[in-house]
């Protein structure tokens, strides 16, 4: 079951009209982030990362994260910093890949989410607000690409992608991934924003807009866009798990990121390690992981409470 | 009703032949070439095309409009036409082939003799006349294979070189039976070669390895429903008590964990440190049960969050609705109004889930299977993807893929079965 | 309401069963044939064909019950042939050129399923079947993999032979097999005489590999496309059970000669007749962990030790086996593979190609103690030079001044490569055959390594298809491979740097090219094994050594742990059937796994 059928279990059917969401919804919406005890300390833990995957950006740990002097294997000690998670196989400090981790997770996250969300926004938008046989083609788009497993479809698209050059350069794994992940999993987003634009295409204030001459492209930029994106927040927090969570089971299938040390990476090598008693990699880039995606879960669920109390329980 | 059935049925039609498509531009069309891998060391050129041969891999990608006729030659018997790939032509057949010198133009052929991959020989209808140079005298007929290799020395007369044109069968049935001789409708039809790491057929290999994948799958999923339907039920009873936060939180958590982190480290420590189940491996009969025990464990521990979670809103949903607030002023004991009204509510959404999760459970999950060794289908899978075993690859992922198709359709069936209104909708 | 509580009752059923059954499981102790021998099987079989299967591990399975025309002494290295089917050594024309072999008598083929054959046992072999089988190899339709390696080439009429099966295969007919080939001739009913194309004194090595085993031309009749896994075979074992992926069981067969190097009416007395073991089964594991486990609790009676594991088995300061493995009644064997790993260049390529002290300072650069040390457990011996041990040329107190770890002089060498390059030497790309945890970690360790010097290098991760595709259009820069011979003669390395065998159509994967190399290795490729023969061999050596096609990393070993009921049983690295050797103390075996 798991990771093939979690991975594409179907949405419920039948997601009803949200309320209007408003500017002191999303006030609200904050407000409730902020003053609850546990979003608050979610909020800081998640703001921690980013900052850690800034750091990264820079040439900061650039030495460290490939520095071999030490030898292979030593247990997590209190000597130094580089020593506080322990050395891998190479004698590289587990410590500052953890931390470099950080940085290859958000931007698998965040530029897999964009792709995702511009792919879903758009065709979503467009195949509910035009419907006749656009729809159509949009639906049983998404209707075939969520009937393959999505893991395979990531997999297929990786090694499709390989041979493929840009620019006279082959693609770089962290992209490839990106491409991979963003491109397949666009298909829950895409049906939720259909859905809610079948709905609001027939409101009010749809129809009032219509009447006094604006715009197909106006109306669904100024009108419809700002009513649904609620949405969007929530899809990306939870689409961001799931791409961390991806890029595990990628490095593990052989397909992840070789070159940076990703926290897939880190789990990936504990396969062989573990069984010789190395257990600081695979225990430090799981609670990396589990901490990060206990966070998004729980500030997704909070923005979910307040700002669509009615998609609860919809995975 | 039957109007909404029958058309969900024709509805399903489009999104196969969708799954088709993708499944063969992704894994088909892009896939580097399986033969050099499977030929070992240092194979020659004959050795890798008879490997493509038997893959299937000489086959046109698409449609097979017939051979491309390369050129075509003149002797005694008749014609000899080459080709660029494998025709699917019988011996004695009709053919019409296009693209000849003017005159010869669309003409009906009969084939009389097929020598080589690609270069056959054609009799010209009667009506025609062979142009003069044919009529040269040849020694030997050349019907037979006379000789090592199928280049007679008695072509007399070249018509014409690359003339691009198509050799076809004759006869309704065969042309249609010839354009769907292709990779593509051979995945469509479910005609998939026979794995070359296997030598067997997929059919075969999943016949063996899904019934190994399911003694893990079943009673994981068993065991989990039992056991979300038990924590949804009990915490959405207690709703707001510190219960309630505890296992929200901790079904969050194993939402948030990686599955990955999970097998391994529970492999680890149940099955090297405290050495309570065996570390990974099969054996068949009574003892897979040992070897399934610690994935199954593993599965329930990283499949239970989800449902629970859901299935608490669910019940929480029931348990706010009018008629249990009913039933409970009326003084209906908890534990009764939980158990038999909520549960029988609770067991439609669990229905589904149950219906569409159904196929999956037959072929396992890829990464848990891996790393306990099942030789399930997941394994198998991960094998063939390693291995650029096509018909592994494509034939099981377009498998589960319709497979996942039919149990939406029957989802939807048996539910518009109970419940009359959603044809409606 | 009726039908929520049966369906309630159902589940909960349902449920107690399983985990009864689970329980239950843990309480079973699996039965196990006392006389029989158990072990894993590692590849995945994907036939029992000897035509078809090209692997070492599946040559050792199929070598059961196939047998060829020549084997290998067993126990005895270096590697002598010795006549198995063949009565004689081969007599060989003077141009060497026409090989004679007579064939024992009296050896019958044998079908355990009785269909081939009614009485199973079949018609004795003659020199018609060794005809048919070569002839087969060479069979189109089969698409045999050992075809190349093999004949092609190399039989006088061979190809043409194939050409004829092509074309009949995509006729959709039956080649004729009475068709005469020029090279393969039977004489008489025992003598068999073979053509070869040119004069190739390790032909007769190629007698002896399974791919030539002799199979019965009325069993490949009878069975059809199941011959895959219905094998009728001369050898000491026949097939019993076949489950695909799971488990082979072989048991003597009944009208085996007794042992390999006598005619088929030979007297053998009881105690010398083989095999010693009456029965084996194989069990099925493509991943080393569970074969640990199985070989831990002794349901297993010999297997190698995982990477992952060794560390528990085996002291890493002796490199000896742990007391407490031996007080468990472990045994250890140790075997130095004649193999090799090695980084390779693109000699075709603008930047490697050309520039000689580039590809030295990469040499110098590898550290291959380390390497052996943390990523073999130490299972190796660092290269020196393209020959592995067990080979003649080979010395193992020889130095190559390019494959010792030296950061000064590679240093020096990479200015030098600078100055040819004209500038700073770009990102290099290393082309790895794998995706595998194992083979990342080796990627990672040679990057870090050639860091230390100030290059960078790229890995890139393939699939074996893709990374044979790429290295065959020559579209790489490095790459990581290893080499595995085929016979124990020095060619077999060599060829991997003849110019003619550079891709797409060869085997010299980095498209070495050195009209000096090819003159001298023309000239011993005609030459008997001789001193003078070494002499050039030893030339060779040192002509690659100096060119650095190559990085050769390091020489493999095995070890093999075994229950020490089990008697020694030497690795053997070419060859075949040698399980009916084996021989085991089934008594004590009893009383130690009863103990436990």
């Amino acid at each position: 079951m798991s990771t093939l059928s979690t991975a594409i279990s179907p949405l419920p059917e039948g997601v009803q009209a949200p309320v209007e969401v408003t500017p002191s919804v999303w006030r609200g919406a904050w407000m409730h982030l902020v003053q609850g005890r546990l979003t608050r300390i979610c909020l800081a833990v998640v703001a921690v990362y980013v900052a850690c995957g800034v750091v990264s950006l820079t040439p900061i740990l650039e030495g460290k994260i490939e520095d071999i002097s030490a030898d292979s294997y030593v247990a997590p000690n209190f000597h130094s910093l580089s020593g506080l998670f322990g050395t891998d196989i190479q004698g590289r400090s587990v410590f500052w890949r953890v931390i470099y981790g950080t940085r290859i997770a958000l931007e698998i996250a965040v530029l897999a989410s964009a792709i995702a969300i511009t792919l879903g926004i758009f065709l979503g938008i467009v195949g509910g607000y035009f419907g006749g046989w656009i729809d159509e083609i949009i639906t049983w788009i998404f209707t075939v690409v969520s009937s393959v497993p999505w893991i395979l479809l990531v997999l297929a698209l990786v090694y499709a992608l390989k041979g493929v050059k840009f620019f006279g350069r082959p693609i770089s794994e962290l992209w490839l991934v990106i491409l991979a992940l963003g491109f397949t999993d666009w298909v829950g987003l895409c049906r939720l924003m259909r859905g809610e634009v079948l709905k609001h295409r027939e409101r009010d204030y749809v129809q009032a807009a219509r009447a006094v001459g604006a715009g197909h492209f106006r109306i669904l930029l100024r009108h419809i866009l700002p009513n649904t994106i609620h949405i969007v927040i929530i899809n990306f927090t939870l689409g961001a798990i799931a791409y961390v969570q991806a890029e595990v089971a990628l490095t593990f299938l052989g397909l992840g990121i070789s070159d940076k040390p990703s926290w897939g990476r880190m789990i990936d090598d504990a396969k062989l390690e573990l069984l010789k008693g190395v257990w600081w990699q695979a225990v430090a880039a799981t609670v990396a992981i589990g901490i990060l995606c206990l966070a998004l879960n729980i500030l997704g669920d909070a923005l979910r409470d307040a700002l669509d109390p009615r998609l609860r329980g919809i995975e | 009703m039957w109007a909404y059935i029958v058309r969900r049925i024709l509805l399903t039609i489009p999104t196969v032949l969708g799954i088709v498509v993708l499944t063969f531009v992704l894994f088909g069309l892009v896939a580097t070439d399986p033969a050099r891998a499977y030929a070992g060391k240092n194979p020659s050129a004959a050795t890798l095309r008879a490997i493509r041969a038997r893959m299937g891999l000489d086959k046109p990608k698409w449609v097979n409009l017939g051979p491309t006729v390369q050129s075509i030659k003149v002797n005694s018997k008749g014609l000899r036409v080459e080709t660029d790939v494998r025709h699917g032509l019988e011996e004695g057949g009709l053919v019409s082939i296009s693209g000849l010198t003017p005159g010869y133009l669309d003409g009906n052929y009969k084939v009389t003799a097929i020598d080589a991959p690609t270069i056959f020989f054609v009799a010209p209808p009667a009506k025609f006349k062979l142009p003069a140079a044919t009529t040269t005298p040849t020694t030997e007929a050349t019907t037979s294979p006379s000789g090592i290799g199928a280049a007679p020395e008695d072509d007399a007369s070249e018509l014409l070189k690359n003339p691009g044109g198509r050799v076809r069968p004759v006869g309704l049935g065969k042309k249609i039976a010839a354009f769907f001789d292709s990779q593509f409708f051979d995945l469509l039809f479910f005609r998939f070669p026979k794995s070359m790491r296997f030598e067997e057929s997929v059919w075969k290999l999943i016949a063996v390895k899904g019934p190994v994948s399911l003694t893990v799958q079943l009673p994981a999923f068993l065991i989990t429903v039992a056991l979300q339907l038990v924590v949804a039920l009990y915490v959405a009873a207690s709703r707001g008590k510190a219960i309630d936060y505890v296992v929200t939180v901790l079904t969050v958590v194993t939402l948030s964990v990686p599955a990955i982190s999970v097998y391994l480290l529970l492999q680890w420590w149940l099955g090297a440190r405290l050495e309570v189940f065996p570390l990974a491996g099969w054996k068949p009969g009574i003892y897979a049960l040992q070897f399934a025990a610690l994935p199954i464990l593993a599965t329930v521990m990283v499949t239970i969050g989800g449902g629970a979670r859901f299935y608490r809103t669910v019940a929480l949903d029931e348990i706010n609705s009018d008629y249990i607030r009913t039933a409970r002023a009326k003084g209906a004991p908890k534990r009764r109004v939980l158990l038999t009204h909520v549960l029988r509510n609770i067991m439609i959404p669990v229905i589904t889930n149950t219906v569409t999760v159904l196929p999956f459970l037959v072929f396992g999950a890829l990464i848990l299977e891996q790393i306990f060794q099942i030789p399930g289908l997941g394994n198998l899978l991960v094998q063939a993807i390693f291995n650029q075993d096509r018909s592994i690859v494509m034939g099981v992922t377009y498998i589960i893929s319709i497979t996942y198709c039919v149990a939406l359709l029957v989802n939807d069936i048996l539910y518009t079965l109970v419940d009359p209104r959603v044809a409606l909708k | 309401m009726r039908l929520t509580k049966w369906i309630f009752f159902g589940y909960l059923t349902a449920i107690v069963l399983i985990v009864a059954g689970i329980g239950f499981s843990f309480t079973v102790e699996p039965t196990r044939d006392p006389g029989r021998l158990y072990t894993a099987f590692v590849v995945n079989l994907k036939s029992l064909d000897p035509a078809i299967c090209n692997d070492v591990d599946g040559a050792a399975i199929i070598g059961n019950v196939y047998e060829c025309l020549y084997n290998y002494k067993y126990g005895v290295k270096p590697y002598e042939l010795f006549p198995q089917l063949a009565a004689d050594m081969p007599e060989v024309s003077e141009d060497g050129r026409t090989y004679t072999v007579k064939l024992r008598k009296g050896i019958h083929f044998y079908d355990p399923w009785k269909k081939a054959f009614e009485e199973g046992k079949g018609p004795e072999m003659k020199a018609s079947d060794v005809v048919f089988t070569f002839k087969r190899v060479a069979d189109f339709h089969l698409a045999s993999p050992n075809f190349s390696t093999l004949f092609q080439g190399k039989i006088a009429g061979i190809d043409e032979w194939n050409t004829y099966t092509e074309q009949m295969s995509n006729a959709g007919r039956t080649p004729d097999y009475a068709k005469p080939v020029e090279g393969i001739k039977a004489i008489d009913d025992y003598t068999v005489q073979i053509k070869l194309v040119e004069k190739s004194p390790q032909f007769r090595y190629l007698l002896a590999y399974l791919g030539a085993a002799v199979v019965s031309q009325k069993a490949v009749e009878v069975y059809g496309d199941d011959f895959r896994t219905r094998p009728v075979g001369t050898g000491p074992f026949v097939m019993t059970e076949y489950l695909a992926e799971q488990r082979i069981v072989f048991e003597a067969n009944p009208v085996y000669r007794g042992r390999p190097d006598v005619d088929g009416y030979a007297k053998v007395a009881d105690a010398d007749r083989l095999p010693k073991l009456k029965s084996m089964q194989y069990d099925y594991f493509n991943e080393p962990m569970p074969i640990w486990y199985f070989l831990q609790h002794g349901t297993f009676d010999m297997g190698r030790i995982p990477k992952e594991t060794f560390g528990q088995a085996i002291d890493p300061k002796t490199g000896k086996l742990r007391a407490e493995m031996v007080a468990k009644g472990f045994d250890l064997d140790i075997d130095e593979d004649p193999s090799i790993y090695y980084y390779g260049f693109n000699m075709g390529d603008p930047v490697l190609g050309k520039n000689r002290p580039l590809r030295q300072a990469m040499s110098l650069a590898f550290d291959r103690e380390k390497y052996i040390r943390v990523y073999e457990n130490g299972r190796g011996v660092a290269a020196n030079g393209p020959i592995p041990p067990t080979f003649d040329v080979y010395d193992a107190d020889a130095v190559d001044k390019y494959s010792t770890f030296d950061l000064e002089a590679a240093r020096a060498k990479l200015k030098e490569a600078e100055q040819i390059n004209g500038g700073v030497i770009p990102e290099l790309s290393l082309l790895m055959g794998d995706t595998s945890t194992d083979v990342r970690q080796q990627a990672e360790y040679f990057v870090s390594q050639m860091r230390q010097i100030g290059l960078r290098i790229r890995p890139e991760y393939n699939t074996w298809a893709r990374f044979q595709e790429l290295v065959d259009g020559r579209k790489t820069q490095i790459f990581s491979l290893g080499w595995v011979p085929d016979y124990p003669d020095e060619q077999t390395f060599f060829q991997l740097f003849y110019g003619k065998f550079a891709p797409p159509q060869g085997i010299n994967s980095c498209a070495y090219v050195n009209p000096d190399y090819d003159k001298i290795y023309n000239e011993a490729m005609q030459m008997d094994r001789s001193p003078e023969r070494a002499k050039l061999y030893k030339q060779l050596v040192a002509i690659v050594n100096e060119d650095c096609p190559w990085i050769y990393t390091h020489y493999p070993k095995t070890y093999m742990l075994r229950w020490n009921w089990l008697k020694p049983f030497p690795v053997m690295d070419y060859g075949s059937g040698f399980r009916q050797y084996l021989s085991a103390d089934l008594d004590k075996r009893k009383q130690m796994l009863h103990r436990k």
